[in-house]
């Protein structure tokens, strides 16, 4: 048994090509680690410039305000009005907080817009509409995150460590001494298994690291999500292993095993998301945005022609405001009417922009659901939802932002109708925009499906191989 | 002219031997279901925008002719929305497309980009699962290739069927070439399908014909140059590595980096080193120009003293209520003009980035083909960068000269005393929004010079690595 062991680790250690792979995966996550880490930097930098941008004007304005309310400073103008308090000129920042583990899995979040605004003009229909400026040919080709390799390039390695389990001795017609010398083939499989299993776990771990090193693991809120990768790495290797052992089990060449384990990557890292990105294509109506746009062209154009019958509207449904009218000031008909406006747009187009955002929703669950097909779809959706990248999210902090601007327009409203200009306590009393974040052990739980799912399939694979192995000709 | 017998025995042999294979069948048709399926999308996908476009088109126009009297000012802030086009083989490769924003709203004082992208309702991450009919070509095709040709060689020499070919009489190089022809037949066969498929949806589309199908005779040749450098490095692989399945692992091994791994390390190597303008950076520098001058030494109100005095030494007058024209108006065009210079600056700056990104990728062509091809694959589907940006400088020279056309309305037309410019349908007909159609083939040619260039290297060079092969070989 020992010396099969021995033997194991020489063939092993003597394998051409071992070196110059695990130096190429280790590469392969060093660089993904420090181009994630480095773009998350950059990312987090642009987000906090545009942050802190809104922030500087919010607070100079609320600062004039308080110099306007103490009779230091007169105003002249609209402009100075919106410059000291008027209430069209309150803007407050709405962001995505970009997680440091954002880098382990770009998604969602670093494509879309991530950054908005709160201010009385927000149309809530419009709210991610922001111009952005970006490379769509970057964009398009994608990055090599630390989730791309684990999913695409580790079954790689492990296929070349286990493509030929027991191929390589029985084409060599040595296996019934080995399998002596072993005592059977279970013990023989066993031992050959121990030794392949612990270098690809070493080579998976010291690479996983590796990508690891370049973020701050020390912090909390990175740590827990890149141990759950981790632990998905894990078991995502586990099921490749045993698709391994289970295409070993068959008495196959060489030349077929190879083959045979390259098809199962494909089918499962190329043809099966591949078949899902067209099936979500399939139900997504790809007019649905430009329709979208004409409609709330249509309905802006109706409401403003007919803008002071808007505003008529508007006060009818809202009467408490009709009469502080009398009292305006500093507002004018035109922001008014501009505000009533905006919010009957908003009124009339939401209930398509919400149940277009329901139906991707419901699509984003079938493709879920779809992901369970494919370990490596799984993995790369675990890799997403840790990093805080993934779909979900995205569309919580979507609707964290409609719910807030809600809120902020019945704060400011009554300044609008009232016509006065806003002293600083008003400002304070405007809550800056956060989303609720994601806790630890809701993070476990969210963790458990893709990494029970890949430890589900991999028993299902090894207990359909033992099955076969009973019956396996040594010969 | 007939091939020499030997070389026709041997293709004939090959193709047999090609078309018994289990593989090949069972390849063959996953390969026809799945582009079958990505194409049935494609076109599904492009006709529901083609419709979507129209309608969207002719509810603005519509809102633009019927907005009715006003000044003339006022409607420049109205603006006008223009809508991406798509080519007529945007079916073939989606690019860029979901990546830029379908809408652009046109207005003055701003020059935009088009907001609304379709990304925002894109589920995976496309680099990885993205399956259009060009993507199936360029990335399945070579792999059928490689299934088809990892053994040519290496599994007659392993099975010792070699030596019994070459003992019957043909030489090494007839052989070679037997198989190659072969299996180039086969999948040139392959790609005829496709290239009939889109030629018959070319004739029956709306979509300028001789364009769209120079287009795709021209993409098709792409494809087969790229699909030949995979027949030829295969045959080459068999031939040099003494084992198939050492062939078999490194062909895939480079397949894996052509397609997966090598553009996304390059793309993130270029985005590292070329940066592009932040959105802060870009409303930073707008505002400080606007209100500093270009160059920071030219205050708005020092160009605005400036300009009152020019116009008023040019009528002669003293005051600007003596002019015969409308100052409002003149003054309205001075700051478009001085604007568009800095919109110059700011979309050079921006437009080169993005120039120097793609140029930096392209020249990643040199460790594979694969990056000149699929940029051909994108140009000649009109859905790359150099046609979005020929779409957004057409739409921005329209946004100028209506402006323009609605400011000079306000100079010099009529109004009573004490009344400001109003205008009407008349001037609203003239500066109506055209309608975009993508750009045709010979405007975006400069921009494939470089990727057929490589791309034709590449082949060249894999013939002379199979020329390479050719020479005698030890049948151990």
């Amino acid at each position: 048994m020992e010396s099969v062991f021995r033997n194991e680790v020489r063939l092993l250690l003597r394998r051409p090509g071992l070196y110059g792979a695990a130096l190429l995966f280790f590469a392969l996550c060093a660089h993904a680690g420090h181009t994630g880490s480095q773009r998350i930097e950059t990312a987090r930098k642009i987000q906090a410039e545009d942050q802190a941008r809104l922030m500087e004007t919010f607070r100079a304005r609320r600062e004039r305000a308080g110099e306007v309310a103490r009779g230091e400073r007169t105003i002249e103008n609209m402009r100075q009005a919106t410059d000291a308090g008027r209430v069209n000129g309150v803007e407050v920042p709405m962001a995505l907080p970009l997680q440091s583990a954002a880098g382990l899995a770009l998604g969602h979040s670093l494509i879309l817009p991530n950054v908005t605004k709160a201010s009385l003009m927000s149309s809530s229909a419009d709210l991610f509409q922001r111009q952005q400026i970006d490379d769509p040919e970057g964009l398009l080709l994608g990055h090599l995150d630390l989730a791309t390799i684990v999913v695409v390039i580790l079954p790689l390695l492990v296929l070349f460590l286990f493509y030929d389990l027991l191929s390589y001795e029985r084409d060599r017609r040595m296996l019934p001494t080995l399998v002596t010398q072993a005592g059977s083939l279970a013990h023989l499989l066993s031992t050959k298994l121990l030794v392949r299993s612990i270098t690809v776990v070493t080579l998976v771990v010291t690479g996983v690291l590796l990508a690891g090193f370049f973020f701050p693991l020390a912090e909390a809120s990175v740590a827990l999500p890149f141990l759950l990768c981790l632990a998905g790495v894990l078991a995502y290797t586990a099921f490749w292993v045993a698709a391994a052992v289970l295409v070993a089990s068959y008495p196959l060449r060489r030349e077929t095993a190879a083959p045979a384990l390259l098809l199962l990557w494909l089918v499962l890292i190329v043809l099966i998301p591949g078949t899902s990105d067209l099936f979500a294509r399939w139900t997504t109506d790809s007019g649905a945005l430009l329709r979208e746009v004409a409609t709330r062209r249509m309905l802006t154009s109706e409401a403003e022609r007919a803008a002071s019958k808007t505003l008529e509207d508007y006060l009818y449904d809202h009467p408490e405001l009709a009469s502080t009218e009398a009292q305006d000031r500093f507002g004018s008909a035109f922001l008014k009417e501009s505000f009533a406006v905006r919010k009957s747009v908003d009124a009339a187009l939401m209930e398509s922009v919400a149940a277009r955002s329901a139906e991707l929703a419901a699509r984003e669950e079938v493709l879920g659901k779809l992901a369970f097909l494919s370990p490596p779809a799984l993995l790369h959706r675990h890799f997403l939802t840790m990093g805080g990248t993934d779909h979900s999210r995205y569309h919580a902090y979507q609707s964290a932002a409609r719910t807030y601007l809600t809120d902020f327009h019945q704060t400011l409203a009554p300044f609008l109708w009232a016509g006065v200009l806003l002293k600083p306590e008003d400002f304070d009393r405007i809550q800056p925009f956060t989303l609720p974040e994601r806790n630890s052990f809701d993070l476990i739980v969210r963790s458990l499906p893709a990494i029970l799912t890949q430890l589900l399939f991999a028993s299902l694979l090894l207990f359909l191989a033992r099955r076969r192995l009973s019956s396996y000709l040594i010969a | 002219m007939n091939p020499p017998r030997p070389l026709r025995v041997a293709v004939q042999k090959e193709l047999r031997l090609i078309v018994r294979d289990g593989r090949f069948r069972i390849a063959l048709v996953a390969f026809f279901a799945l582009f079958a399926g990505s194409l049935l999308i494609g076109l599904h996908d492009a006709s529901e925008y083609a419709e979507s476009k129209r309608v969207s088109e002719e509810i603005d126009e519509h809102l633009w002719m019927t907005q009715g009297d006003k000044d003339p000012h006022s409607a420049s802030h109205y603006g006008q929305y223009v809508f991406r086009p798509r080519s007529g083989l945007q079916w073939m490769d989606r690019g860029v497309h979901d990546f830029v924003g379908v809408a652009l709203f046109l207005e003055s004082h701003e020059q935009g980009l088009p907001r609304h992208r379709q990304a925002e309702s894109a589920s995976l991450i496309p680099a990885i699962a993205d399956l259009s009919p060009s993507r199936i070509i360029l990335v399945f095709v070579p792999l059928l290739v490689i299934v088809l040709g990892f053994g040519s060689v290496s599994l007659e020499r392993e099975r010792g069927t070699l030596a019994l070919l070459l003992g019957n009489g043909g030489s090494f190089k007839t052989l070679i070439a037997g198989k190659a022809l072969a299996l180039a037949m086969v999948t040139m066969a392959i790609l005829a399908v496709p290239f009939l498929l889109g030629l018959a949806g070319v004739l029956f589309s709306d979509a300028d014909k001789i364009d769209s199908v120079l287009r795709l005779v021209l993409l098709f040749l792409a494809f087969a140059l790229h699909t030949l450098f995979y027949v030829c490095l295969s045959l080459a692989a068999s031939r040099f590595f003494r084992h198939s399945s050492t062939a078999l692992i490194a062909l895939l091994i480079y397949w894996i980096g052509a397609t997966l791994v090598v553009p996304r390390v390059v793309n993130d190597w270029v985005t590292e080193d070329i940066p592009l303008m932040t959105n802060v950076a870009y409303d930073t520098t707008l505002a400080n120009a606007r209100r500093d001058g270009i160059d920071g030494n030219d205050p708005r109100s020092a160009r605005q003293a400036r300009l009152r005095e020019e116009v008023l030494s040019q009528y002669g007058k003293s005051d600007i209520s003596e002019l015969p024209i409308n100052y409002s108006g003149v003054s309205l065009q001075a700051g478009e003009d001085y604007d568009n210079l800095i919109f110059d600056r700011l979309y050079s700056e921006i437009y080169g980035s993005l120039e120097l990104r793609s140029q930096a990728r392209l020249n990643a062509s040199f460790l594979g083909p694969q990056m000149a091809a699929a940029a051909l694959s994108m140009s000649l589907s009109g859905s790359d960068l150099a046609h979005d940006l020929l779409f957004l400088n057409e739409a921005e020279s329209h946004r100028r000269a209506y402006v323009k056309a609605l400011n000079d309305d306000l100079i010099h037309g009529e109004v009573n005393e004490g009344e400001s410019r109003v205008a009407g349908a008349e001037l609203w007909q003239k500066t109506r929004a055209p309608e975009y159609a993508s750009a045709p083939l010979s405007q975006t040619s400069a921009h494939r010079l470089l990727p057929w260039v490589l791309l034709c290297a590449w082949f060249l060079a894999s013939m002379g690595l199979l020329a390479l092969s050719t020479r005698p070989i030890d049948l151990k």
